[in-house]
Formats: structure tokens, sequence, C-alpha cells
């Protein structure tokens, strides 16, 4: 009956109502997966499923499925991938606009004919599509110095629960006009409306860019050093710091971005992207290398070309590089006042270390953003692995809130899951953002559950 | 509840002498820097978060509108009462509560002076970053209400990029706190909502912010051109080189004229348009990087341009744009100062057009705009003692916005749209876009107590509406 | 706003008289806000010159009867012209707030004692040099005899007013008659060929209390091939009436000491004051409707300077002895904003060998002096003032110097009060000095 409606809306060669388990959700699997082509389709779509009080997961290339406490229900899957035009590119006004469902990489390769990108490296750079970053707040190093997605986002299309499509922004650089309705939609994992149209804001690609890496043995002089270069004149894109579990899997993975083995284990990587004018490149990892020998370092690479590309790849693609194995692996992002990385990086290897764990942590120092991740496996079977990494969760998270910070579960199993809160605890601002939803989406029909607290 | 039991209660409050309500106080509350006017009933002064709260819980019982105002110099009517009621004056609420300069964050009360925060950290080479042309008299309260922008914002972003952090007094009364001193804090960002909501959503009384360090090198060029045409295109060539400057700032003959006979900041009088270009960042490269723009302006037929040697010859590049306004207003006794954006390729386009709606309207009209991001200033003189001409002058504004805004531009870039085209927004948004927005406005504040009178179109008034192609 | 709705709103409602002329170049954009001391302490729109001008304004349009909420509103302003600087538009606040006073002192009624106190002051004695000496004559016997000593051990003053004591407390010492007999009517050119002709204004406060500065200006200027003229019988300049919304008492004294100047076919008339310096070269515009004075007031008032003006427009002569202190510079607020002078005074200091002009924090802010506002507001005056004391204390100088008698007697109290041990002097006596040293 409902195959049929919506059949009749997007045709029946874009449903899917069998072999629908690569489309579950923490294990639920839909009734139906539907294709839209246009707006609306989208919009015709969201009307029957508010009439039906079908529970729709909106998804681009389901890169970031793994986000988000176990869905209360899923009825659809609503997949965006067919909605991926550029509509409006003015390389002049240095904006697009795009259909939500463009993957970031036809995006950038289609820039970069005008010399031009969208300034953002989140995970999944070859698979993750515009709407999902955006409804997922998905960021990179980059954002040190090219800012968030918050910060690129001009314009938005939304069609909301029952039918409504309304933008917000416009596509222009700067606009007051209104409410800033972008923020509200960015990072809202799709629980107010689904995306359907971005307009961005671009930048010129940089004249040079390159890698500079220091090796310490000790993480405070590392991150000592990430505060002095980001409390300073100088303009690095990235400032990461690697531990010597991340750094050796980059390596082994790839031995060529380590071509002098300057970087040897064990110790601490520093590593970072420079770019713009050669001269000032140049200088930069001059200073920084000096400043780096200052405080003891014991090794240094400089890349540049494609093993630049390569290993900022690996940085960007953290969730692919870091987790062999995905479906045992828990992954939690940690951002943190960029003050308190080195504290948190260090307490939180100690709670691990209690618990016979090493996890592997790399940061975006600049920013104040730590991943960590562990390894289902590295638990002995026999034991209660979701009890002891429950526990150990709420240690790194009240460590966060301590340094006025958050954790978010960004991966993990669904048994852990059903333990602990991913978003953890939001505050008292939390009445406001229910009252949203209940504005926006009154029968609860977006992503039920699987936002905060419930929403 | 009668008004002395009311004054009795805010009294009770904030102290008997930060409450004021005679004719003689509330006179001077009745204005901000926009031309329209309104009489409050009181004006209070807090100094603490609990102290707002108190009062809006007050009002929201009394179901007495409130505005909360900051210096009073936004050009939209946002710090206007227009259903009177309570001026909540965050004025005396100015300390800057903490500066972690590791963490590159400030956390300051609402009523702090702009420029006073980055005077605060210049000893340690940091600043605050946006800089609206008011920055020596506005608030970061201010800023944050109406999302407020500046010639630097170009390459760095306006007030929203960088707040990080609120704690809002909500219209209830209910204190919350909205994001903070990390990033990506879980759940809807709230903060950025509620930057640039005009003062409609509650009132914010703790702000914390981005601080970042000075660059260490800034390089000011002056590029004149025979015809704004060529100086339009200039901006275009620029933006599509790869190059985007700290600031990219645009004036026309009008305005050069003005400032010429006023501040002498040596612009040449007999230029069409100039171009104020900055770039900042560090001192390797800069040279080139200057180089790189004095020959776009120069292939594109610039007249001239100067490059300032030294920190008095930057101020003095400087001097002229900073004061244009102001000049203007020494020609004539009032001037309406609009706001617009269009895309930076449709400059060239929409600014042969705003000539020709001047002719049209018979009024003149000087651009003094911030180009590098297509924000456009024109500044149209109004004759006070000549009531034919204010209107014509108001028309000719009416319908340069309009042109912005078939254009593919915006109603404003960063002046808000408050009182002053409210009743415009149809032209932009639809019923729906509205609508969602009116959501939030419900669920922030129902009774519409907060600022009442702004933003949204005033139900049952008939608007000829034509849409732009959407 | 609709165009209909913004037309009855803004109401074209333009009178076509001075004071509303220059009250409709204010385009209300608060830019003046922040450079206003008393908007700075307060915080209130009432305390700023936008929220001034807006008083004024509905007064002037017959809104608003002046009552003494008005007049409070508008009598807390220092008049220190700081908006005038930072106007964008060019308000000249002054011509504003002058006659908006003058109606308030013509339409209120005061309580007794304060009329009584300024009638005293400003119709009595200051408008007559010799009751103005006499005055002089019993407060220097006060200061000598031991009376003062003993009114201030006693708390005499206190158990009247706390305000009447401290401004007792700042009475600087009067000037014995001798000293003041020194400053001959004409002083001759010194060594050289005389250059300029110049007049003196000596001034009433100056002359009487600031004797040894008034003597050393004329040195100063004889040294720089200046023929001095200081006419005997002239007149204080009426600043402090004209503030005080006395304006006809100042029109009269305006128009004395015209005539007195006038016929000495001068090269430039100088001031040392910076208050009175300010008040002479708006003498042009306080008559600019008295028919038979108009001409001659805006001759007199072009031909006004300050002594650092003049000094540095004739290229003075860069003295050789030195001074070896630490000096800071408070501009006095009718030199910088009144007569936009701020380079002068330190290019003098500069000039002095051994001198170290150090950088004082708002020194472009009123010090709490204004004219009588230490006597009429001494609440926030000597807040204006702790904050200035503080920023001076900050530079680690041990010489403060200014450039009018107002300010010097002002922060010499502050210093007091501060409990720094400081010299506060006129930049006209440094330079004084190092000629001096040139003969050691």
């Amino acid at each position: 009956m409902i195959f049929k409606q919506v059949a009749e809306i997007v045709g029946e060669s874009n449903c899917l109502t069998e072999a629908l388990q690569s489309y579950a959700v923490d294990g639920i699997v839909p009734k139906l997966v539907v294709f839209p082509e246009n707006v609306e389709q989208v919009s015709a779509l969201m009307k029957l499923a508010d009439q039906e009080r079908l529970a729709v997961v909106p998804r681009g290339s389901g890169t970031k499925m793994s986000l988000g406490n176990i869905p209360r229900q899923v009825d659809v899957v609503l997949v965006l991938k067919k909605l991926n035009k550029i509509l409006e590119y003015e390389p002049d006004d240095l904006t697009a606009t795009v259909e939500a469902g463009i993957l970031l990489t036809d995006l950038q390769r289609c820039l970069k004919e005008k010399n031009q990108f969208f300034p953002l490296d989140p995970p999944f750079s070859s698979e993750a599509t515009l709407g999902g970053i955006v409804a997922t707040n998905s960021n990179g190093p980059g954002r040190l110095f090219h800012g968030s997605v918050r910060d690129l986002v001009v314009g938005i299309r939304v069609v909301h629960p029952g039918g409504v499509i309304t933008r917000a922004g416009g596509k222009v650089v700067k606009n007051v006009s209104g409410y800033d309705m972008n923020k509200l939609y960015t990072g809202s994992l799709g629980t107010l409306g689904i995306i359907t149209e971005l307009s961005l804001k671009l930048r010129p690609l940089p004249e040079v860019s390159k890698t500079l890496l220091l090796r310490f043995s000790s993480l405070s002089e590392a991150a000592r050093l990430v505060l002095q270069i980001s409390t300073s004149e100088l303009l690095a894109t990235s400032l990461e710091i690697l531990d010597s579990g991340a750094w050796e899997i980059m390596s082994r993975a790839d031995p060529s971005i380590n071509p002098g083995q300057g970087v040897a284990a064990p110790g601490v990587t520093f590593a970072a992207r420079l770019e713009g004018l050669s001269e000032n490149v140049e200088r930069q990892i001059i200073q920084i290398r000096e400043w780096g020998q200052q405080r003891g370092t014991t090794g240094a690479e400089v890349l540049v070309g494609d093993l630049h590309d390569k290993f900022w790849e690996k940085i960007q693609n953290h969730p692919q590089t870091f987790s062999v194995d995905a479906s045992n692996t828990i992954r939690c992002k940690a951002s943190l006042p960029a003050s308190k990385v080195e504290d948190f990086f260090q307490t939180v290897k100690k709670i691990g270390h209690s618990q016979n764990l090493d996890p592997v942590m790399f940061s975006h120092a600049g920013s104040g953003i730590v991943y960590i991740y562990f390894g289902l496996e590295a638990v002995p079977t026999g034991v209660d692995r979701m009890s002891i990494f429950s526990y150990i969760i709420r240690e790194i998270r009240n460590l966060s809130l301590q340094f006025e910070g958050s954790l978010v579960i960004e991966a993990a199993p669904t048994e852990l899951k059903k333990k602990v809160d991913v978003w953890g605890p939001v505050g008292d601002s939390l009445k406001i953002m229910k009252l949203l939803k209940e504005q926006f989406d009154p029968h609860g029909i977006l992503n039920p559950g699987r936002f905060i607290e419930g929403i | 509840m009668d008004k002395k039991s009311l004054i009795d209660e805010l009294a009770q409050i904030v102290g008997v002498e930060n409450v004021f309500h005679e004719p003689e106080d509330l006179i001077t509350y009745q204005y901000d820097a926009y031309l329209s006017r309104a009489m409050p009933d009181f004006v209070v002064f807090p100094t603490t978060t609990e102290q707002v709260s108190k009062i809006l819980k007050v009002a929201s019982r009394e179901k007495v509108p409130f505005v909360a105002r900051g210096a009073g110099t936004g050009i939209s009517g946002g710090a206007i009462p227009v259903k009177g009621g309570i001026v909540v004056a965050l004025s005396r609420m100015n300390k800057i509560l903490e500066i972690d300069f590791e963490s590159r964050r400030a956390r300051v009360q609402p009523g702090v002076i702009n420029l006073d925060l980055s005077h605060a950290m210049k000893d340690k080479g940091f600043h605050y970053i946006p800089d609206p042309a008011s920055q020596q008299s506005c608030t970061i309260g201010g800023n944050v209400a109406e999302n407020a922008g500046g010639p630097h914002c170009l390459a760095y972003g306006v007030t929203t990029n960088h707040v990080l952090g609120l704690t809002v007094v909500l219209p209830n009364g209910e204190i919350i706190h909205t994001g903070g001193k990390a990033l990506d804090y879980p759940g809807y960002d709230l903060t950025g909502l509620l930057v640039g909501s005009e003062g409609t959503l509650g009132i914010v009384t703790e702000i914390i912010v981005r601080i970042e360090h000075r660059p260490e090198a800034v390089k000011t060029l002056l590029a004149s051109f025979s015809s704004m045409l060529d100086a339009a295109k200039t901006v275009s060539a620029i933006i599509a080189s790869g190059t985007i400057p700290a600031a990219l700032e645009m004036m026309d003959k009008p305005a050069i004229e003005a400032v010429e006979a006023f501040a002498h900041a040596g612009y040449p009088v007999e230029a069409a348009a100039v171009l104020l270009i900055e770039l900042e960042g560090l001192k390797d490269g800069m040279d080139r990087l200057a180089k790189k723009i004095v020959e776009i302006c120069q292939s594109h037929k610039a007249i001239e341009v100067k490059v300032a040697q030294n920190e008095q010859e930057r101020m003095q590049l400087w001097k002229g744009r900073k004061c244009a306004a102001g000049a203007i207003g020494r020609i004539c006794n009032k001037y309406y100062l609009h706001d617009c954006v269009v895309p930076r390729n449709k400059l060239v386009a929409v600014l042969s057009e705003i000539y020709q709606i001047a002719e049209k309207y018979q009024v003149q009209v000087a651009n003094v705009f911030h180009a590098g991001d297509g924000n456009l200033h024109p500044l149209v003189p109004m004759d006070m003692s000549d009531r034919d001409q204010v209107e014509r002058a108001l028309r000719a504004g009416d319908e340069i916005l309009k042109c912005c805004i078939q254009a593919g531009g915006t109603l404003s870039g960063e002046h808000g749209i408050g009182l002053e085209k409210n009743e415009l927004m149809p032209l932009i948004f639809n019923e729906a876009d509205l609508t969602a927005m009116k959501k939030v406005k419900a669920v922030f504040n129902p009774e519409d107590l907060c600022n009442p009178g702004k933003i949204f179109p005033t139900p049952g008034r008939c608007l000829e509406v034509t849409q732009r192609p959407r | 706003m609709p165009i209909e709705d913004l037309l009855k709103n803004v109401g074209v409602d333009f009178q076509e008289d001075s004071v509303h002329e220059e009250i409709m170049k204010c385009v209300g954009c608060g830019l003046c806000l922040p450079y206003c001391p008393t908007y700075r302490e307060v915080g209130t729109e009432m305390a700023s010159p936008r929220g001034r001008i807006a008083l004024a304004k509905e007064y002037f349009d017959g809104k608003l009867k002046i009552t003494p909420r008005f007049a409070e509103h508008l009598y807390l302003c220092l008049e220190c012209l700081a908006c005038e600087t930072a106007c964008p538009s060019g308000v000249k606040f002054h011509r504003i707030m002058e006659p908006a006073r003058e109606a308030i002192k013509k339409n209120l009624e005061r309580p007794l004692w304060d009329r009584m106190v300024r009638d005293m002051v400003f119709k009595h004695i200051f408008p007559y040099p010799k009751r103005l000496q006499l005055l002089a004559g019993f407060l220097r016997l006060y200061q000598v005899s031991g009376l003062q000593w003993l009114v201030r051990k006693t708390g005499l003053l206190r158990s009247i007013s706390e305000s009447l004591e401290e401004t007792e407390q700042m009475l600087p010492p009067i000037q014995p008659k001798a000293l003041r007999d020194a400053l001959k009517e004409v002083t001759p050119p010194l060594g050289g060929r005389k250059q300029y002709r110049v007049g003196f204004l000596s001034g009433c406060v100056m002359n009487l209390v600031f004797t040894p500065i008034n003597l050393a200006t004329v040195r100063v200027l004889a040294r720089n091939g200046c023929e001095v003229i200081t006419p005997r019988f002239q007149k204080c300049c009426g600043a402090l009436h004209l503030h005080n919304g006395e304006t006809d008492i100042a029109r009269q004294m305006a128009r004395y000491n015209i005539d007195i100047f006038e016929k000495l076919q001068l090269d430039a008339l100088l001031v040392n004051s910076a208050g009175c310096g300010s008040a002479l070269k708006e003498y042009g515009e306080l008559l600019k409707d008295d028919s038979r004075y108009a001409q001659k007031a805006s001759a007199f008032s072009q031909k006004v300077k300050d002594i650092s003006e003049f000094l540095v427009e004739i290229g003075f002569v860069k003295p050789q002895g030195a001074i070896y202190r630490k000096v800071a510079y408070d501009d006095p607020c009718h030199l910088i904003h009144g007569q936009g002078i701020k380079f002068q005074p330190r290019e003098i200091l500069k000039s002095i060998p051994g001198l170290e002009l150090v950088e004082l924090k708002e020194s472009d802010w009123c010090c709490g002096s204004a004219g009588i506002y230490n006597i009429t507001h001494p609440e926030l005056s000597m807040r204006l003032l702790d904050r200035k004391m503080a920023h001076v204390k900050a530079t680690g100088a041990d010489l403060l110097a200014t450039a009018n008698p107002g300010c010097i007697l002002q922060l010499r109290w502050g210093a007091k009060r501060a409990g720094l041990k400081m010299d506060v002097v006129h930049v006209v006596e440094l330079l004084d000095q190092a000629y001096s040293k040139e003969l050691e």
C-alpha cells in the first residue's frame, strides 16, 4: 500500500523493497528505500510520510550512518544521491549552488578546473555527499584556517515533514536577512528537514601546499608547539598531533609518507599543513622547524606533491585509516578548548591503560578536536566488553565536560549504544531544542531517536 | 499592574538608581541610529545575568514588551522600542570576563565596546576581528544581535563566524547556555541561530568569541580609475585571481568628492572610483602579492595605484574610507544609508542601474562599500526641509534594493532587517520560508514581548510583491 | 518601514535657525558616545552627547519644557568637546549646548543657595578685575595667616559640606601682589630685533594664581623675538559664563576685550590658557548677530593663538639647556578638542634636551576640572580625576605637563590624592626653564 504510493511519486525503479540489510541503521532494517530524483519528489514523499507517520532516515552515501543513537523506528530510507547536480557555479563570485546528493569529490573536481575549491576536508572524501556533510557537521583538519561547515554554507533549501519546501540564507556571501536558519540545519542530522540544496562559499586554490612533520619524544612538546604556532602570527592550515599508534598505522599502510625515515616510531608526531604563497610557506617551515628544534625534536620530514596529498588524504579519511575493522571499532570525538588538548590526551591514555587498553589517538590540535579509537578486539573475549567500554566512555566524557568541551561517539557497535548515549549531555538549552524539533517535525518522523536526548 | 508598582518592582531588582522613567530620560531612548523613533516606558540598567532574568520574568508576567540595547548605533532600528515597554540597557554590563590566549577565546559581557576588546589584547598582539564601521562605539552584544560585518570580514568572516558561545536570558526569564569555548557541541547550533536574530529571541548576557593574533604584515593600496566600470571589473578580477584580500573597499565619485572636500585624504578628485585594497598576512611574499594586485589594477586601466609605505600613509589611505559617511553627512543634513548585497560578478551591472535609478528620481547617490563581498552601501542624501525630495530619496532607495534583489542579491548584508526592511522580507522569502523562521520565534519568544515589530512583516499589511526568480 | 510611515515618523520639521541648523547636522550615529567621559562613567544615553542633543532638540522644537531634570542632564556635561573631535558629521556641540544652558538659566528657578553661589561668582566677581583682585587679597591673607591651617585642622568646612571642603583644599596659593605686578605692560624682545608685536591675554585666574606661568610665557615670547603687550585693564574672557548659560555677560566682556586689543595693532594675540583661547577664538561666533561687533569680533578671533600653536608656527628657538626628567603630557580639552591643538605642545616638550616624553593613556580625556565642574559635580569630577591619575601613575613620569590653569589645579590635587610626588606644570614653564638653563 505504502509502496504503491511511493512508487507513484518516484517511479518503481527508484524504490527498493528487498535486500535492504545494507541500509539498516543500527541493525534496524527499513521497509523501503527510495531514490527521489528531484525536490518535488522529496516534498511529495515527505507529505506522505508525515500523513502515514513513517519514520524517514535521510541518507547520502551512507558513510555516517553509524552516527547517532539507536533509532526508535526506521521505515523509509530516503537516499538523495540522485539529486547530484551543480545548479550554479559562479567562479567570479566564488560561490556555487549544488544539490545535496552531489559527492564532494565531484564538486571539487569541477571547481579545480577554475583553480578553486570548496575549503572543507571531511572524512570519506571520495564518497561523502554535501548534504550528508552538512547534516552531520562533518569537518576536517583544514578547519583551523578555513572554518567549518557553519562558516561556509550561505544558503540552504530544506524539505520539511508535510512536504513544505523552504529556503534560507541566499546565494551571496554576506547576508543578515532574517534568522540564520543555515546554522539550525547544519549538524541537525536531518531531524528538522531534508536538505536538498546548498549554496556554498568557495576559495581559490593555494599557490603552494606543503607538510612539515616533526617527531617528539613527548606529547607535551608537540602540544606546546601547536599552541605556540596557533597563538603566533603564523598561518597554518592544519596543526595535527598523532600518537605513536596512529603514526604506526599510517606509515605501515604507506611507508612512502616517511621517505627519509625522519619520523620513526616511537614518539609523537606533529604535522603542519602550510599553504599559500611559496615565500610564506618556506618561511613557516623554517620557523616551525626552528621552534621544534628548540623543543627537542628528534626528526623531521617535509612532504611535497603526491606525498603531501597522500598524507592529508589519510588524515582526512581517518575513520578509514584507523579503523581496520569498522564494525569492531569505537570512534570518539572530543571537542575541547585548544589549550586542554595536552592534558586530555595524557589523561585519556591513563584511563585506557587502567583497563589495559591503548587507544589510537590523533588530534586536529589547533582546533581542539581529538579523535580516540578503540578496537573491540583489544579486550579479550569472555570479558564483558561493553561494560568496560561504557565505563571508559563515561570517564572520558566527564573529563571532556570538566574541560568545558564535549565527547561524541561517532561510531560504535549497537550493543554499546544500548548502554551509553552517544551524544552526551546538552545542558540547559535542551528544552529549546526539543521545542524546535516539535515545531519542525511535530510527528517525529525524521530520524526518530537518533539525535540528542531522544530527538 | 500600574506603572508605579512596576517601577518599584524593577527598582527592587536593579536598584532605584538604575531605573529611569521620566520623560526627560525616556526621550533619549526613543532612537538608535535609524530614522524612526518610539518612546519606551522604562529604561533599566542591569549588571548581571540574574538581574536580566528577573526583569524579563516581571515583563513576561505583566505582558510588557521589552528590547535590549547596547550603544544604539544600529541602523535598522533594532533597538527602537516600537511597542513601548522596557528598554533593557546593557551599557553597564561591560566587563571582559576572561581572555584565554592559548585557546584563542575571550568571554565578555554584551556591553563591552568592540574596539575596547581589541585594545585590551593589544599588548599580546591579539585582536577581535569583526570591525564594523562603528567599532569605536558599538558593543559586542549589539554585534551579536545584528551579526555585524565590517571591512575585514571579507577574509575572516562576519560576527557569527567569531562567536562560539552565549549565555541567553529567554523572554520568559529562563537562563540558557549555548556553545562554549570549544567547537561542535552536540545538539542544534543555537549559538548560530541566535547570532543575527536582532534581539527577538532573548537577551544575550555573555558571549564567548574567537580572538586571533594580529597579522604580521599589512599592505594597503589605493587604486583610482576613470570609470566605475573599470573599478568594478578590477574587483571581480582580483577575486578571480586567487587572492582574497583582507579588505577590498570601493568608493565612487560623489563619495570621493565629499571625502576630499572635508577630510583631504589625498584621493584623486578626478577619479570616478577608487579601490582600497588591504592585504594581510606574513611579510614573506607580501611584496610580490602587492605587485600582482598592482598589475591587475593596471591591466584594468587604473589611472594611479598608491601603495602605503608606512603606517602613517596607511592610516591616511583609510582616512577617506572611514570618514566617508560623515563627510557626506556634511553635504546634506540627513542621508539614507542603504545596505544590500549582490553577487560579486553582478557589481558592474547593479552599479550602473543604481545610477539610473538616482537619475530617474533626481536624487544624488554616493557609493561607499565592501566591494570584496558584494556588500553595497548606497548613500542617498536627504534634504529635510524638502518633503518632496525626501520622498523621492526614499523611493529611490526602495528601488535600489529591489534592483539588488533582482540581481540575485539580498536585503541586508550587515545592518539587519529590524523595522527598516521588515515589510520587504517577502521580496526574498516566501510565506513558507518566513513560516519556518516564525516557528523559531514561536519557540523562543511565543508571546512576542521580546523586541516586537522587528524582522517579520506586519500581518495583514498588503505589499505588492514581485519575488525574484528562485 | 513603508515610505508613508517613515515620512510621518522622521518629521520633516526643519527649522531655519542656527541651533536647529547645528542640531540637524547630527545624524544620530552614536560614534561620539565612547569619547564622552560622562557617558563612559555613567553609561546612560542622557549622559551622552547624542542624548543631550536629543533633549535640546525636544526643547527647541517646543515639545519639552525645561525642568530640573532636564537641567540636571544638560549640566552633567563637562563641555570638554571630545565629542566634537569624534563627530564624523562635524556637529559643533557647544553651539547647541550653550543656547540650551542659556535657556535653562532663563527658565529655571535654581535652588536658592546654588543660585547665590553662581551669581556671586559670575555676576559680581569675575566681570570686575578689581573685585577679583580684592578677593585674591583676602584669599592670600587667609592662606598665609594661619587661618587656613585652623580651618583645615578643625574640619570646619566638612561640617558644612564635603564638597566645599574638597574645593577649599584645591585652592592654590594666591601669588603676592608684588609678583603679580612684575608682569609689565610692555616687554621688549630679548636681544635681537623685534620680529613680532604680540598681545598677551594674562587671564583672570592665570594672573592671580599662576603669575609665574605668565611671567614665563612673556619671557619665552621675548626670547623668540616678540614685543609683548599685556594690557592692564583686560577682562575675563567669558569662557566660564558661556559654559554656564550666562551668554549676555560673556558678550559684554567680549566687546570690552575686543575694544582693548583692537587698537594695539598686533600680529597675534596670545593665550596660555586653553579654555580662554578656545573662548576667544569663538568671539566671532558669539557676536555674529551684533551688527556693530560682528566683523571686529571675527577679525579678533582670527588673531588669537595658543602659545604653543604660535611658537611652533614661528619656528621657536630650540632650547639648549637640559631638563633631565620624564614628562607626561595631558591634553587640555579646550586645546585638543576646542582648538585642535595636539602635536604643538608635544613638539615643544620634545625639543627640550634631556626631557623624556612618555605616552599617557587617555591623554585626550577630561581630567574632571571642566571650568567649575569640580565644584558643581564633585563626585563625578573626582571619579574622572582618579581615572586620569591612575593612567598618569602608569607612565612612571615624575613630571606632568599641561596647558590650562583649571587643569593644573585639578591635576595637582589629583597627584596629592593619588599620593604621587610629581610636579604639575605648564608646557611653557618647561621651555622657559630650559632657556634659562642655557645661561648656567
